[in-house]
């Protein structure tokens, strides 16, 4: 997903890093021009404005997610013997890791949702990234189903919706003044796992 | 709750809500609003700061609202209901509606606030206090639940609370994707989770 030109690569690439340690809305043009050194007239040749800029660096960041989520989905499968290392591979995808890094990160991807839900421009290239992630947890589940290990009874592509679902819609406990213990959370969790998604 | 507002702060939030059902917010003035209310621009600046917080409330407002119709549901269900069974047909039913498509817009807008709250502070906080009080409402809930032998007593409530929402707004997931699952397979893997595991005790 490298853009072409190197200059235009090189602003993306820097302010997708400054993105990782900040909230997007403190990311500056100055900031990043000072950070690539890279001049204002050529952010301008490359880049619409500034917000363009930062909408590929939305569009950066989901595909790097993807790719790395489905790498995980793969080398579980790859891993797992049995329907209990399945299990046990399957928590901290599910569990989503309730750091506080995490949390941000979590509302980094409402926003990029937001976007694309609002702007028909964003959903056509965000939509078919997140088809990938969609589609490829369900395959996880179908290829469980075959080794006997998943609720065949399931939609794989409901299953998948319903556990990336949790981790977003979980964004409403860290809008909360008081948050869910992390362990009742799992227990929660686990039990959906064990009792819905691979019973059979 | 909005019931606990000032009646002139409250016709200002009403009017806005309903403005919001048919334009996005960023389209709406404050002329319109006034004119629906017939309040007078004096009184919507002693009671905001500004326009831009009048929408704030109304967009936490108009979420809140509705998910207050299904607390009172749920609220209503366990006072009527006689047996394990009613209870969980009657969950099922209260679930179905909040999960129908009709309800998509009311995901999408909700995202979309919480999108807003993440940048803008002020939002935050009031859009903090709302969720506070919605989840200690579920969560007072499903208590009742569990003592009435009906809730599974393996779960923490206020986990049982934060998930029957997640999985309502998380679904937004599915929103921006050429393809879409299917409603009643979803509601069939919903209804596998409120039988199994929500109110487990019941079905075993």
């Amino acid at each position: 997903m490298n853009a072409s030109h190197p200059t235009k690569e090189l602003l993306i690439s820097t302010a997708f890093e400054l993105s990782l340690t900040r909230p997007m809305a403190e990311i500056t043009s100055d900031l990043v021009l000072e950070t690539s050194g890279i001049s204002k007239g050529s952010l301008y040749h490359h880049f619409e404005d500034f917000s363009d800029l930062m909408e590929h660096v939305q569009v950066r960041a989901l595909s790097i997610f993807t790719d790395s989520q489905i790498q995980g989905l793969q080398e579980l499968m790859a891993t797992s013997q049995t329907k209990a290392d399945f299990l046990q591979g399957l928590r901290p995808i599910s569990h989503g890791n309730r750091s506080p890094d995490v949390g941000a990160a979590r509302l980094a991807r409402i926003e990029s949702i937001s976007k694309a839900l609002s702007s028909t421009r964003m959903r056509e290239i965000k939509g078919p990234i997140q088809q990938r992630i969609t589609n490829a947890i369900a395959e996880i589940f179908r290829e469980a189903n075959r080794r006997g290990w998943a609720n065949s009874d399931l939609d794989p592509m409901a299953v998948s919706v319903f556990l990336q679902s949790l981790n977003i819609g979980s964004v409403v406990d860290i809008l909360a003044p008081t948050q869910v213990e992390p362990e009742a959370w799992f227990t929660l969790i686990d039990l959906i796992l064990s009792e819905v998604i691979l019973d059979h | 709750m909005l019931s606990a507002f000032h009646p002139t702060k409250k016709s200002l939030i009403k009017s806005a809500i309903v403005l919001l059902d048919s334009h996005p917010s960023s389209e709406i003035t404050s002329e319109q609003v006034l004119e629906l209310s017939g309040i007078s621009k004096g009184s919507l600046y002693h009671h905001f700061d500004d326009f831009s917080e009048l929408m704030e409330y109304a967009l936490v407002y108009m979420f809140s609202r509705y998910v207050d119709q299904s607390i009172e549901a749920f609220n209503q269900l366990l006072i009527n209901c006689k047996s394990p069974n009613d209870f969980l047909t009657g969950v099922k039913e209260i679930t179905r509606a909040t999960q129908s498509p009709a309800m998509r817009n009311m995901r999408i807008v909700r995202i979309n606030a919480i999108a807003q709250a993440i940048t803008n502070q002020r939002m935050r906080n009031l859009m903090g206090a709302e969720q506070g009080r919605l989840t200690d409402s579920f969560t007072d809930l499903f208590r009742e639940a569990q003592e009435k032998g009906w809730g599974s007593k393996k779960i923490d409530p206020r986990a049982g609370a934060v998930l029957v929402q997640a999985y309502t707004i998380g679904r937004v997931i599915d929103d921006f994707t050429p393809e879409h699952i299917e409603m009643e397979r979803w509601f069939q893997l919903v209804d596998l989770v409120i039988e199994r595991v929500l109110c487990a005790e019941v079905s075993s």
